[in-house]
């Protein structure tokens, strides 16, 4: 006998902890510290009440904006699958993107600390998203406007077509 | 998400144990090498990514392995980068270009919002493209940089009288034809009235033939007000091509006389055509070209099959009659069936250059590489209704595609040098190269 949907009797949702480099505590719910796959491999493998886990590279800035990212695409699957349960129709796929793209027009610094948090926690889709953002932020500009906005010394490399 | 006591607690602003924000230049210095080889491959056109490899030593290290090898000196085919081979803007180029490479046949995505509705009438070397558009906007521009720099427009041309919208709101210009005036539409003068272009790099002089009647005319690129100066003595013009050989403009008539452009590019002076030699054959109905080859002179005739249109053969390049520039008791045109094994040339309206075969080893040595000379469709432009019968060219161009290399030590033609063989393409290649 299936029990009939009632959100008030929902178990209370399990939590871990991320500590960033700079010492901040961050409760987040399961599913979403699950987006990482490096929290992920290995989760089953820890003691319940010892799901604390030390991000050494992830400063709290960025973890707080991380964090921001995994909820956003963990509920968002959600209610793109109950859409295409119950069949209606849904722009949530379009949405996301839309909220992915304000979320990644940030300056080169922060563009920088996403990456590298993308990288370290192994979060794909992310790590994707930081990764083409880069590369439209080159598009259409030349080295020299390149190296202003990412703040790159030239190390005099010889460009072929530098103009005057 | 905060624990509550942290959250009531300021952050201290700076960063402090493990900070990931290092102090100068992370991006260059300290993305991890897996990373910094995912950047280049999100990069989708070939001018971003040579761009991009141009940053730093670290950035062009991950480009190398997807930029085209020997990218300096390789001969490109500029085509539509479209599925059907067909700009949707007619004859002028979309914003984005399609650079083929001739080795690996693969073909490399360039934007370039400049060039829309732009033809191209040269390419020079270093790899500037000298552009016209509808509007008589005459530009240099590099494909690879996106630098552009304005030239005189084309109603700074002599021969232009005057440009204007008609009665239809149809901007038409009225040019000067063989002493007589005419009028044609400003997308036929896009494809008509500049022939070709080429720049003479030291001098910063680019060099047109232009007018239906093929004068000659340039354009000092340093000038503040730039103009366009007519070259005294070209008379009659019918120039069908112009090149540089030994730093100097050296152009031929369809007559096949060749003629130099004395007298310097400085303010005061007046440069002038000088006759060099006249051509012994009469090869008059063929396009010419003239091509400067591993220090020596070339002139190439392009003969094509005289069938009618309509027949799957015509207007397809038959055979190419070269002769050589000597000096013997003066000058002597000398026929040669042999470029050299370490050579190879190539033709078309736009541009015509060598490559030695030790620059480019994919390149076959005694061979000529040809592309669609579409402008010649239209051989006599000394007619009284001449107007519409460009405007019917460009509106309805002939379905051809005449692009190939031929090997002369083997007289063997290869006509799938580009894949999409025997369909009409629009504008049609170009060759394009920075050397």
């Amino acid at each position: 006998m299936k029990d009939s949907f009632n959100p008030s009797i929902e178990p209370p949702k399990k939590t871990v902890t991320l500590v960033s480099s700079d010492g901040y505590d961050f409760e987040v719910e399961e599913e979403v510290a699950l987006e990482s796959q490096v929290i992920k491999d290995g989760f089953e493998d820890k003691a319940v009440d010892d799901r604390e886990y030390l991000l050494f590279n992830v400063h709290s800035d960025t973890l707080e904006l991380i964090i921001k990212y995994c909820e956003k695409h963990v509920s968002s699957r959600k209610s793109i699958s109950a859409a295409a349960a119950s069949s209606s129709s849904s722009n949530g796929e379009e949405a996301l993107k839309e909220w992915d793209e304000h979320f990644i027009s940030v300056d080169t610094n922060t563009l920088y600390d996403i990456l590298m948090a993308a990288d370290y926690l192994n979060i794909k889709s992310l790590l994707d998203l930081a990764i083409q953002k880069v590369a439209d932020t080159i598009h259409g500009r030349s080295p020299e406007q390149i190296r202003k906005k990412f703040n790159i010394e030239n190390d005099s490399i010889i460009d072929p077509w530098a103009s005057e | 998400m905060k624990r509550g006591f942290l959250l009531s607690s300021p952050k201290p602003k700076h960063k402090q144990l493990f900070s990931t924000t290092p102090n100068t230049d992370p991006w260059s210095s300290q993305l991890p090498q897996h990373i910094l080889y995912l950047i280049p491959k999100k990069i989708d056109t070939l001018n971003d990514l040579i761009r991009f490899s141009c940053v730093c030593k670290t950035w062009r290290l991950s480009a190398l392995p997807l930029l085209p090898s020997n990218l300096f000196n390789k001969p490109w085919l500029i085509v539509p980068y479209t599925n059907d081979h067909v700009s949707k803007t007619g004859t002028a180029c979309d914003k984005t270009l399609g650079f083929f490479d001739l080795s690996t046949r693969q073909l490399y995505k360039v934007d370039l919002p400049e060039i829309a509705n732009h033809r191209i009438c040269g390419s020079c070397r270093g790899g500037w493209l000298v552009t016209v558009n509808s509007f008589g906007d005459i530009q240099l521009l590099h494909p690879f940089t996106r630098k552009v720099i304005s030239l005189a427009p084309v109603t700074a041309l002599p021969g232009v009288v005057s440009c204007y919208y008609n009665e239809r709101q149809n901007l038409v210009y009225d040019v000067k034809n063989y002493g007589s005036l005419c009028t044609i539409a400003s997308n036929c003068m896009r494809e008509f009235y500049i022939y070709k272009a080429v720049m003479l790099p030291w001098a910063g002089v680019v060099m047109v033939v232009h007018g239906l009647n093929k004068m000659l005319a340039f354009c000092k690129v340093s000038d503040e007000n730039k103009k366009w100066i007519s070259v005294q003595g070209v008379c009659e013009g019918n120039f069908n091509d112009v090149t540089i050989f030994k730093g100097e403009f050296y152009a031929v008539k369809n007559n096949g006389s060749v003629w130099v452009v004395h007298g310097g590019f400085d303010t005061s002076s007046s440069p002038f055509v000088k006759f060099v030699i006249g051509q012994p054959d009469n090869w008059g109905y063929y396009k010419k070209y003239l091509v400067e080859a591993k220090g020596e002179l070339f002139l190439l005739d392009r003969v094509r099959y005289p069938l009618e249109p309509g027949d799957d053969e015509a207007d397809r390049t038959l055979v190419f009659s070269i002769k050589k520039l000597i000096e013997w008791n003066g000058p002597k045109f000398v026929s040669v069936n042999y470029i050299g094994k370490d050579c190879a040339v190539f033709v078309g309206c736009n541009d015509s250059f060598a490559c030695l075969t030790s620059d480019v080893p994919d390149c076959k040595g005694n061979s000529i590489y040809f592309t669609d000379d579409f402008v010649d469709g239209v051989s006599n432009m000394n007619n009284v209704n001449i107007g519409s019968i460009l405007e019917n060219f460009v509106n309805e161009p002939i379905a051809r595609q005449d692009i190939g290399v031929w090997d002369m030590t083997a007289d063997v033609f290869d006509r799938l040098i580009y894949p999409s063989a025997s369909k009409l393409m629009n504008p049609p290649p170009v060759w394009f190269t920075t050397n």
